[in-house]
């Protein structure tokens, strides 16, 4: 508490490199080290880049409350002033890695679409819900979560199992068609009725057979109505009785 | 006027006026039950329709084939709608069949004289799921694409035929040039018109051999003539069948597939199911050992047991009931009643058993969507799967038995006591008692 405290006043307080230096030290130095460095609570931050920074940071994944305990998605967790002041710090004190990208929305869908399924579906679903990867219960989180900028973020800096791609293999207008598709897999269907969550034709079956059902109820509405009952007694049948 | 003129010109020429009065008068039992095989015909009134508008738009060459169904969604205005239309009431098709023969299992209508009908119906269902199928792969989007690979290979696992019936298929090795044209012929030509012809002789011996009912007497058939009443409520099912479908393909999504994009081989869309009356392939195909033997020399792919040698099972055993029942129960006479379910508690187990089967792997084949639900290794759903598969189905072919067998038992108890005669007589306070006299 009293850290935090201290951290506000004091980034409200001073300038940015200053206030930067004192973020980091109280909420992440702990795990990444006072040097950068990391060691066995964390990986080394050295040269990452704010990209990297911002994606862990912006998504919530950091800072992380306990050491390799996956977090995935859960919004901000500091304020925008600090997270921008700790990239100021660490990239300051380590410069490499990739810039946050600029990203122009409005880029052209059906590119992003081939993009989409060529390079992330594998991993992430066809309308980018999340899907699972490997025999071993690893999965791909759902996109919709994340904004455009953490898109294209991710797509640069590859968070864990993710693959990273550079510029020369996806430059920057490829990048931000491929992040104005992921960002349009969030609203609309892709026909303007509702879609069947992510899960593909057999889910949609189960809706085929709530169908049946009800067709089934208004079969037996039918049949009670009131008519007349007739007998027919010409069956072929009765010349088989004996 | 008009129409009893219409009437008058064909009756002279053609003698229909008595075919019709027939026709008109026939016999149609009231069972709400009995209106299930009619979803499932209405279901196929609705995909010939649908399917032909479709045909003047689709193009089935390679290049073609998926710009002209997406073509579909910008041009037109209800084209969308008409697809997915065809689509939904393909889905809806086969579960209304399934449902409809689930009726004839467990009423045991399939007994002596329609055993003929039964196996007719089995083959609509074989090939409903095969038009299904085919219809699925044509739009060359990822998906479809995939579920025609894996088509493919089981195919291609075929003792010595497997190689040369897909070559002939593709015309050349998989994805071959030929390979979407002869699916579309399969699909709009071959596989519809042999459905039309089963259909017409499954309710041509429907008329011929008349109605099973409930009902205790063999002798007559008891129920609503066609015309007026009957006539009412088959066209209400129309409708209703109508209303349900368009409802459901007006408001849910059915095969997204511009989110897949354009087959192309080395993609495989995540996740990817088929259609979910062949998702029990599927599933069997991941369910199945990874083993592969040698047969004489021969080598044959994992994929053949489950994928050729389980349906191919199935399908006999289904196909061979009426004679499994008959030697089960000793029964090989004509039969025009149906009975209820409980009767043959046996009956019940199989068939619920059968059902389980299905359900298990149908479900098998989402073990990936589950996996990212549950946050489970997939491979430890596999193993769940497989128990369920060879012991659940056991199970639950167990429990149901003795289910039946209660309600058997209840009935019968029931059945006695209505029987009973009860006379009610005043006695010296006032009231009433009871005093039975006989008891049947
Ligand atoms: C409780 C310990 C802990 C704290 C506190 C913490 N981190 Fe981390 N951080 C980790 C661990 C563990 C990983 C590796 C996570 C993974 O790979 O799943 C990590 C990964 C990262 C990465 C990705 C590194 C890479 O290789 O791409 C960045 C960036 C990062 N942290 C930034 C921060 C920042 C900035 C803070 C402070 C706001 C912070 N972390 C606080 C434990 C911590
Ligand atoms: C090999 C599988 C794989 C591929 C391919 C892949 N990703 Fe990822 N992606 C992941 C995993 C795993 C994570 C979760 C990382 C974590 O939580 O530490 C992730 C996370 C993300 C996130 C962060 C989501 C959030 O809201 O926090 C985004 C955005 C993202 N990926 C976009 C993409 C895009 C765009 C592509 C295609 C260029 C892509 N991914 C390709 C595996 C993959």
């Amino acid at each position: 508490m009293i850290p935090f405290l201290l951290s506000t006043v004091v980034a409200v307080a001073t300038p940015e490199r200053v206030a930067g230096k004192f973020s980091y030290l109280t909420r992440c130095a702990s795990c990444h080290g006072t040097d950068l460095r990391g060691g066995d609570a964390a990986p080394s931050l050295r040269g990452v880049g704010a990209a990297d920074l911002d994606f862990w940071m912006v998504t919530g994944r950091m800072p992380a409350a306990v050491p390799w305990i996956e977090v995935g998605h859960r919004g901000q967790q500091i304020s925008t002033r600090e997270v921008r002041a700790i990239e100021a710090y660490v990239t300051n004190l380590a410069p490499g890695g990739p810039p946050i990208p600029e990203i122009a929305t409005g880029g052209n869908l059906t590119h992003g679409r081939a993009l989409f399924t060529q390079n992330c579906q594998q991993c992430h679903g066809v309308d980018a819900s999340g899907a699972s990867i490997g025999d071993r219960g690893e999965w791909a989180p759902s996109l919709h979560a994340a904004s455009i900028t953490q898109v294209a973020e991710a797509v640069r800096v590859g968070p864990d199992n993710m693959p990273k791609f550079a510029p020369s293999q996806l430059d920057d207008p490829a990048l931000g068609d491929l992040a104005t598709y992921v960002i349009s897999l969030d609203t609309a269907a892709a026909t303007g009725a509702f879609p069947v969550s992510s899960g593909g034709p057999v889910p949609e079956g189960l809706y085929g057979w709530l169908a049946a059902g009800s067709l089934a109820l208004l079969g037996y509405a039918f049949s009670k109505r009131s008519g007349r009952t007739t007998a027919d007694d010409s069956r072929p049948g009765e010349e088989r009785q004996c | 006027m008009i129409t009893r003129r219409v009437g008058r010109f064909f009756d002279e020429r053609l003698g229909t006026g008595a075919v019709l009065r027939a026709a008109f008068k026939k016999i149609y039992p009231d069972h709400w039950s009995f209106y299930l095989g009619e979803f499932a015909l209405y279901c196929f009134v609705l995909l010939v329709v649908t399917g032909v508008w479709l045909t003047f738009v689709y193009d089935p060459s390679t290049t073609g084939a998926y710009p002209s169904v997406l073509a579909l969604g910008r041009n037109d205005p209800i084209g969308y709608l008409i697809r997915q239309v065809h689509h939904w009431s393909a889905v809806v098709f086969v579960a209304a069949i399934i449902v409809h023969m689930a009726r004839i299992f467990f009423t045991a209508a399939f007994r002596k004289p329609r055993e003929i009908n039964w196996i007719i119906g089995i083959l609509l269902l074989v090939l409903a799921s095969l038009t299904g199928f085919t219809g699925y792969s044509l739009p060359n989007d990822a998906l479809s694409g995939t579920g025609l690979r894996i088509g493919m290979s089981v195919a291609l696992s075929m003792p010595f035929i497997g190689a040369w019936a897909s070559n002939l298929v593709n015309g050349g090795a998989y994805p071959g040039p030929l390979l979407l044209p002869h699916i579309y012929t399969i699909h709009v030509y071959f596989l519809p018109v042999l459905i039309a012809l089963l259909l017409s002789l499954h309710m041509g011996m429907l008329v011929l051999q008349k109605h099973t009912q409930f009902a205790r007497d063999e002798s007559v058939v008891v129920g609503r003539r066609f015309f007026p009443d009957y006539f009412l409520r088959t066209i209400a099912a129309f409708g209703a069948t109508v209303t349900v479908v368009v409802a459901l393909a007006a408001v849910i999504e059915i095969n997204p597939i511009e989110r897949f994009g354009e087959y192309r081989y080395w993609l495989v869309p995540n996740p990817a199911t088929p259609d979910w009356y062949a998702g029990w392939l599927d599933g069997a195909l991941r369910l199945g050992p990874a083993v592969e033997w040698r047969i004489f020399g021969h080598p044959v792919p994992a994929v053949f047991w489950p994928g050729l040698v389980l349906p191919g099972i199935a399908l006999m055993v289904i196909v061979a009931w009426p004679w499994i029942d008959a030697r089960l129960t000793r029964d090989t006479a004509y039969h025009d009643v149906l009975v209820p379910p409980s009767a043959a508690p046996w009956r019940v187990g199989v068939g619920a058993a059968l059902l389980t089967a299905g359900v298990v792997l149908t479900l098998a084949a989402t073990d990936d969507q589950q996996a990212l639900a549950l946050h489970v290794p997939i491979a430890a759903l596999v193993t769940v799967d497989r128990l369920a598969f060879a012991f659940g189905t056991i199970a639950v072919g167990l429990v149901a038995t003795v289910f039946a067998s209660n309600v058997r038992a209840r009935r019968d108890r029931h059945g006695a006591e209505s029987e009973r005669v009860i006379v009610l007589v005043r006695n010296e306070q006032g009231g009433f008692e009871e005093k039975p006299v006989r008891s049947a």
